[in-house]
């Protein structure tokens, strides 16, 4: 794609351009984007965030791979300000940042697969009303400053800091649209259960995001709104267990989105999450006769369905849901109709992009 | 008046490591191979370590496959092992 080498754009310090169309094009041929446009990242702007975050702009918050850039404070906040991100969007980039560097996440391999999975954000508590991210309609797209801003930021930051630019080492031979920005907030208010991050070992009270590597939503259409929780149960299972995922052939994390009246009308007939996730795991599986006729992992993988059934028994049946945590389970999304629309999320499999929680730190 | 813009392309932190010495023979060694698993190199990689086998007659030999494909072999694990098992190491990565 003829992108400058970054090794060359690493040197550069502050640019000057004649005039603003001068400078949206210097953006481009610099490939600080990845064709999206952005704003540009003026000294004063970058300042603004750095005067908010009150941290050393040199202090390094962690190597982002694969290029292992240093992503200083100043780098993030200069990748910020291009993807549009107020001050107070900040603090939860760097959350995301902290949860995508733990070792479990692998993102050396979630950058570099042919996979198409992309680092997902889900935020969660208090900041998703304090900050106005979008938990309802059209929460995967676009409408709302916050999600799409920091969904940006990330997507940047991986871009610029870590080299994840496309064709190079970025190997994602189809990829999806959630790379230009996957950022979503789970609802609180019909929200019938407790939140993601609630599951996940934090306070209900605290402020938290989730980031999960995934494919692109799944979109499903349960008819919740005239249904019974078993037939619910039933049409999510069936979506979701797919011969052709990453996820159900190696296991590992993914999410299902379900909508607030599906969920409303499943807590009203008496079934908690974990009630949902039991049934889920007990219902979402296909025989291995069918799972064979997929070879992408190979039988003598660790991570092969066949660890979970006797590879004899074309039969048996194989689960998706190899471990309880492996499934999360978030409320967002509009009311809509009762069609009573959730949708799932498979992930890159065992070999990494595991869901990470953090909690978010604004400054005192 | 002239736009001044910050760049957002960040130096590369890069690891200093010692060169390891150059082993010049061989035949006879404390062979390792470490390879990850690919499907696609797997008959491949079983007969690049038979044929290592046959030519160099190898004193002993540890082949390990690493439990992730897609992540770096554990150090306190594969890594260790190999680092007191054997003199060279094969690495193989399958895509």
């Amino acid at each position: 794609m003829g992108y400058l080498p970054l090794e060359e754009l690493a040197k550069l310090d502050v640019i000057e351009a004649g005039d603003y169309e001068t400078a949206v094009e210097e953006i481009y041929r610099l490939g600080w984007t990845d064709g999206l446009p952005v704003i540009l990242p003026t000294p004063r702007l970058v300042q603004k965030i750095l005067d908010y975050l009150g941290r050393d702009p040199q202090q390094v918050i962690g190597i982002i791979p694969p290029y292992q850039g240093g992503a200083t404070v100043e780098k993030i906040a200069v990748n910020c300000v291009m993807a549009g991100c107020l001050p107070e969007y900040v603090p939860v980039v760097l959350a995301a940042l902290r949860a995508m560097l733990t070792d479990r996440f692998n993102l050396n391999g979630v950058q570099a697969t042919t996979h198409c999975a992309a680092p997902l954000l889900i935020v969660s508590g208090p900041v998703v009303g304090r900050l106005g991210f979008n938990s309802r309609d059209n929460v995967f797209a676009g409408g709302c400053r916050a999600n799409a801003a920091v969904g940006r930021a990330i997507r940047l930051i991986l871009w610029n800091i870590g080299g994840g630019r496309a064709g190079e080492l970025d190997k994602a031979v189809l990829g999806h649209p959630g790379k230009w920005s996957h950022c979503i907030a789970e609802e609180k208010e019909w929200n019938p259960w407790r939140p993601l991050h609630a599951d996940r070992g934090f306070d209900s009270a605290e402020s938290c995001v989730t980031v999960f590597a995934g494919e692109a939503p799944h979109h499903i259409m349960t008819g919740g709104g005239y249904s019974t929780p078993d037939k619910i149960l039933t049409v999510l299972a069936d979506s979701m267990a797919t011969v052709g995922n990453s996820t159900m052939q190696a296991g590992g994390d993914m999410v299902l989105v379900i909508g607030p009246l599906v969920a409303r009308h499943l807590a009203d007939k008496g079934y908690s999450k974990s009630d949902v996730r039991e049934a889920l795991i007990e219902r979402a599986r296909k025989p291995a006769g069918l799972m064979k006729a997929n070879e992408y992992l190979g039988e003598s993988h660790p991570f092969h369905f066949s660890r979970f059934t006797d590879p004899k028994d074309d039969a048996a049946l194989v689960p998706l849901i190899r471990r309880p945590e492996n499934l999360l389970i978030v409320v967002a999304g509009g009311w809509g109709s009762g069609s009573g629309i959730c949708a799932f999320i498979p992930g890159w499999g065992q070999h990494g992009g595991f869901a990470e929680t953090e909690k978010i730190d604004f400054p005192q | 008046m002239s736009i001044r813009m910050m760049n957002p392309v960040a130096q590369p932190h890069i690891e200093t490591f010692r060169r390891p010495v150059r082993i010049e023979e061989l035949h006879g060694r404390r062979l390792g191979f470490l390879f990850n698993g690919h499907v696609s190199a797997v008959k491949f990689w079983k007969q690049l370590e038979d044929l290592f086998a046959e030519i160099y007659h190898p004193r002993s030999v540890t082949s390990l496959r690493k439990e992730n494909t897609f992540a770096p072999a554990a150090a306190e694990s594969e890594i260790a092992e190999l680092k007191t098992r054997t003199e060279l190491v094969v690495i193989g990565v399958g895509a």
